[in-house]
């Protein structure tokens, strides 16, 4: 497993790329002007190229159109970065209709997750939050409790290739759920309802940690939970 | 001497301030002293303890049972109580348990939402209710292991309806097995504050003893000498206060980090406790930004800004010490709860309504308070800064001829101008909705969540830009010199500084990607946030192309300079990454935030302004700085720098939550860091302090080169600003204001001076008689 989800990775791979090429010419650019035009004799006084005397508003020392490259070329860079960065938000943002529900309450300092089940479909399991099924009678959510080290923590499992959409809140202050494997997270609020829409992959098999990451106080740092995604 | 006590007013304004503080915390039975929660606490009937009343505790046994309950007879004698055959009410308590749970009997007592008793009905119209007894029951169960403290008050009242003529008193009581006190981090906190104040006492001390050479040493001058600072309003002394407050704070704040850092250096840590952590990283950001970057900028600016504009002194020189001193007081405020294990712990941003919950440390209210000084510091001083860039350049300096340094504080005084009344109205909230119980962000009194977040990074975000752009004008101004080139663009350079100015304002939703903010605000800041990367570019290449035909003399300040230029292009870079919202959604909130912004704030300010110190060192005291113990300074400063926060970006990137007492590593179980992330952590605590011990050195270089070093000459690094043509260290007043120096140019320069914009602004601001920059 790996933290962070596919966008991440493709955005990432995409600047890590960019900010690479720039780290490079802004290194080299230094590293040359630096040495090239560095003083031989070492001495402060020599002879000074611009002319500096103190109170003297030194000549002008400039080039429009190496100016003007350095705003422009940035620029188009941005605008293909800010475009590459723009597709991805539809994915993360658009509700799927058919997504299942999931609520996430955050209270200080634990998680309260609830399957929503639906009562009709779930005659089985009616009165019994912790579990929902789909319409062929598949389990797509339950919920139970995990040790970690050494605390009693909630367990969401969820089924891969199953949407889902958490709407979360919160009782008291802000908190924030950290999906590590999946690479999102989304604050909850008391009195607002966020929404946090992700379908796990077959790659995303497996449990990882799910910290509090919005600071909510005295034991913000042992505010966990285990999320298993199973096939 | 002590020449200041000699005016009776001064001396009853103090004796009236220590009352209050000798009072303020009789009113409390909370054993850490002042909390302002009135409602929660004993609401105690006069102004300090009698010995009429007799409170009585009973019940407590002499051996304690684990887990065992015990039923507490709370009762008091003496006292007004019962005087009066017509009262109203009797008498009151309030019961405080250091462990265990306290529950009530009857519905005389109501247990209070922190776990304490009081008696319930609050006035004469609830006849029969717990105020009308002097003997009330509590059931107590005692904790699973160990003993408690309990403190207990009583209120004796005549039942007139006020609480005049009432008396209270307080009785302590323990049972069981007593913790050994143990040196808590707080406490050796403490001592590490007080230990910073003794050394720059010492340093003080010390440079006054050499100073006036061993032969001529006199205590009887040792007043004169500190009071000349104390109560100077020339701005070369107030810049050397800004200076050393900001030195102090740096060294605190540091110390700070290496207390965290040894809590973080292995997982599951316990060498601080969770409270101890979350209030060391709050004050760790607290007194970074406001009381060690802030001071040291204003440090600057009150420095070299007038020398710089070939002005005598700040156009207001009295509001200039007022901005100063406020910040002593607003760092003393910040610091109250930390000395009663009551620091805040909101973490910098002090996000509501957490801020405001209950849940939150009752030292995060003095934290509030003093901000609010340090708004009104920041505020006053950024009048007097405008004030004298629009009055007070010498005659023949246009807007576009000022050095580059006053550009940039000029736009950095603007920005914070138009920010920090966001900040101050959000803390004056916060402080009300604390104190008074106002709902401003009290969620379920129909407060809204974001509105700070929307306040705070609305200021939040320009003043980054406030405390980096400073930093910039320092390494415009050495560059060029050393390199012996004229800037390269200075049009370009200002318009940039200028445009950093203006997008500052638009990008502060970045902050909020994941706050639940509406999708279309956090798309529009994306786009904005995207484009700071434009004039910020264009400043680093406009750096490099300085060097371009120059002849650069290798120099400390040099070093510190193209230090800056690779750790703030990279902390520049790693900033591209969070525009893009759904990388934000991973990297939030984790270590590659810290590293972020560490490459900006230390990377980026302090190397800028360490280069800034070994620039005008000369300047400001007329003696050379040791360049062999510099260069040191500089390698194990850069290298120990970039160990610290290098690993943090990968730490980020596997998802290591910030603001966290301790991290998780995988396990069979479930998927967490990776097991290198504990070493990485460990080599980042060990750098921690070779970074820290690297900053002594320059504190060390400082000391010995100002008493010590070679006379530096009016320009030793042959630069061609104003502040280069005084004398080292400069004259008061700094520039003659009877011969002021006149700008003079190199070539025939455009006489269009000054352009649409400078009359717009010599237009807004300045009366028609008094004509900018020349003297009446």
């Amino acid at each position: 497993m790996e933290a962070g989800g596919d966008i991440f990775h493709m955005l990432f791979d995409e600047w890590n790329f960019w900010a690479a090429i720039v780290m490079i010419i802004v290194l080299i650019w230094m590293f040359h002007h630096s040495l090239k035009y560095r003083s031989k004799d070492g001495k402060s006084r020599a002879e000074s190229c611009d002319d500096f005397k103190p109170g003297v508003f030194p000549k002008e020392n400039d080039n429009l159109k190496m100016e003007l490259t350095w705003t422009i070329v940035p620029f188009i860079l941005i605008v293909y970065l800010t475009y590459i960065a723009w597709g991805p938000l539809d994915e993360m943002w658009s509700a799927d209709p058919d997504a299942h529900e999931i609520g996430v309450t955050a209270n200080q300092w634990f998680w309260d997750f609830d399957c929503m089940a639906d009562d009709e479909q779930d005659n089985a399991t009616l009165g019994q939050q912790n579990v929902a099924y789909n319409t062929d009678g598949e389990v797509i959510c339950e919920i139970s409790t995990i040790d970690v080290e050494g605390e009693t923590k909630p367990l969401l499992r969820v089924k891969a290739q199953q949407s889902y959409a958490f709407i979360m809140t919160s009782n008291d202050v802000t908190h924030a759920p950290f999906f590590l494997d999946w690479g999102i997270k989304e604050d909850t609020q008391p009195g607002m309802e966020t929404r946090l829409h992700h379908t796990p992959s077959l790659d995303e098999v497996g449990s990882s940690l799910l910290m509090c990451t919005e600071y909510c106080g005295k034991q913000h740092s042992t505010m966990s939970a285990v999320v298993e995604v199973f096939e | 001497m002590l020449s200041i006590f000699k005016n009776q007013r001064t001396i009853a304004i103090f004796g009236i301030l220590l009352l209050a503080l000798i009072v303020a915390p009789s009113a409390q039975s909370y054993p850490y002293g002042v909390s302002g929660v009135q409602d929660a606490g004993c609401t105690c009937h006069g102004q300090s303890t009698s010995a009429e009343v007799v409170p009585v505790l009973e019940g407590l046994p002499t051996e304690l049972e684990a887990g065992g309950t015990y039923l507490l007879n709370i009762s008091f004698t003496g006292g007004p109580s019962g005087d009066n055959p017509e009262a109203l009410a009797l008498g009151g308590f309030h019961l405080w348990a250091s462990a265990g749970t306290l529950m009530n009997v009857d519905e005389m007592v109501k247990i209070n939402p922190d776990g304490s008793a009081t008696h319930n009905g609050i006035d004469a119209t609830d006849s029969g209710q717990g105020n009308d007894q002097t003997e009330w029951q509590v059931e107590w169960t005692a904790p699973m292991d160990g003993g408690a403290k309990f403190i207990l008050h009583t209120n004796s009242v005549n039942g007139d309806g006020t609480s005049g003529g009432d008396m209270y008193n307080r009785l302590n009581a323990e049972v069981g097995p007593q913790p050994v006190e143990q040196a808590r981090g707080l406490t050796v906190l403490a001592s590490a504050i007080f230990l910073m104040a003794a050394i720059t006492f010492g340093c003080v001390a010390w440079v006054f003893y050499r100073r006036s050479g061993p032969g001529a040493f006199e205590w009887e001058k040792f007043w004169p000498f500190v009071s000349d600072y104390l109560t100077s309003t020339d701005h070369k002394k107030v810049g050397t206060l800004y200076m050393i407050n900001g030195l102090f704070f740096l060294g605190v704040g540091g110390i700070f980090a290496l207390i965290f850092r040894l809590q973080l250096a292995s997982p599951g840590n316990d060498f601080l406790t969770q409270d101890e952590y979350n209030q060391f990283f709050t004050l760790h950001g607290t007194t970074m930004i406001f009381l060690a970057a802030m001071p040291m900028i204003a440090g600057f600016a009150n420095w070299i800004v007038p020398l710089q504009l070939g002005a005598p002194d700040l156009a207001l020189p009295r509001l200039n010490a007022l901005a100063f001193w406020l910040n002593p007081a607003a760092a003393l405020l910040i610091f109250t709860g930390v000395f009663s294990g009551q620091g805040a712990d909101t973490g910098w941003t002090g996000y509501a309504p957490y801020v405001v919950s209950n849940t939150a440390h009752s030292g995060a209210t003095m934290w509030v308070a003093g901000q609010i000084l340090l708004v009104a510091s920041s505020t006053v001083a950024g009048i007097n800064f405008m004030t004298t860039f629009c009055t007070m350049r010498a005659p023949g300096m246009g807007w576009m001829q000022m050095p580059l340094f006053s550009w940039s504080m000029l736009i950095a005084t603007l920005m914070l101008f138009i920010s920090i009344p966001a900040f101050g109205i959000g803390l004056i909230q916060v402080l009300l909705d604390r104190t008074i119980g106002t709902v401003f962000y009290e969620v379920a009194g129909g407060g809204d969540p974001l509105l700070w977040s929307h306040l705070f990074w609305y200021f939040g975000h320009p003043e980054v830009y406030v405390v980096v752009l400073p930093a910039f004008g320092v390494i415009s101004e050495v560059l060029s010199t050393s390199a012996r080139r004229t800037i390269f663009g200075y049009k370009s350079m200002v318009f940039a500084l200028a445009g950093i100015g203006i997008l500052g304002f638009i990008v502060y939703g970045h902050h909020m990607f994941t706050s639940g903010m509406s999708p279309v605000l956090r798309f529009v800041t994306m786009l904005t946030t995207m484009l700071v990367a434009v004039p910020t570019g264009i400043k680093v290449f406009n750096w490099l192309q300085t060097m371009h035909g120059g002849s650069l003399v290798y120099r400390t300040h040099t070093l510190w300079a193209l230090g800056f230029l690779v750790t703030f292009t990279l902390g520049g870079i790693s900033g591209m990454y969070f525009p893009a919202v759904a990388m934000d959604l991973h990297l939030h909130e984790t270590y590659f935030v810290v590293a972020h912004f560490h490459y900006v704030f230390v990377g980026g300010i302090i190397f800028g302004l360490y280069s800034g110190i070994y620039y005008w060192f000369p300047k400001a005291t007329g003696k050379m700085m040791n360049e062999r113990v510099g260069v040191i300074h500089f390698i194990t400063g850069f290298i120990s720098y970039n160990l610290v926060f290098w690993p943090m970006h990968r730490l980020g990137i596997q998802g290591m939550p910030r603001r966290q007492h301790t991290y998780f590593i995988t396990t069979d179980e479930y998927f967490a860091l990776p097991a290198e992330a504990a070493d990485w952590n460990m080599l980042i605590t060990i750098a921690a302090f070779m970074f820290f011990a690297s900053n002594l050195i320059l504190v060390y270089n400082m000391i010995s080169s100002g008493l010590r070093g070679q006379k530096a000459p009016n320009d030793p690094w042959g630069g061609w600003s104003m502040e280069w043509m005084v004398s080292s260290p400069p004259p008061t007043p700094s520039h003659n204001p009877s011969d002021l120096p006149v700008q003079e140019f190199a070539e025939i320069h455009d006489e269009g001076e000054p352009g649409l914009f400078g009359r717009l602004i010599e237009w807004m601001m300045i009366p028609e008689e008094s004509h900018g920059g020349e003297e009446e």
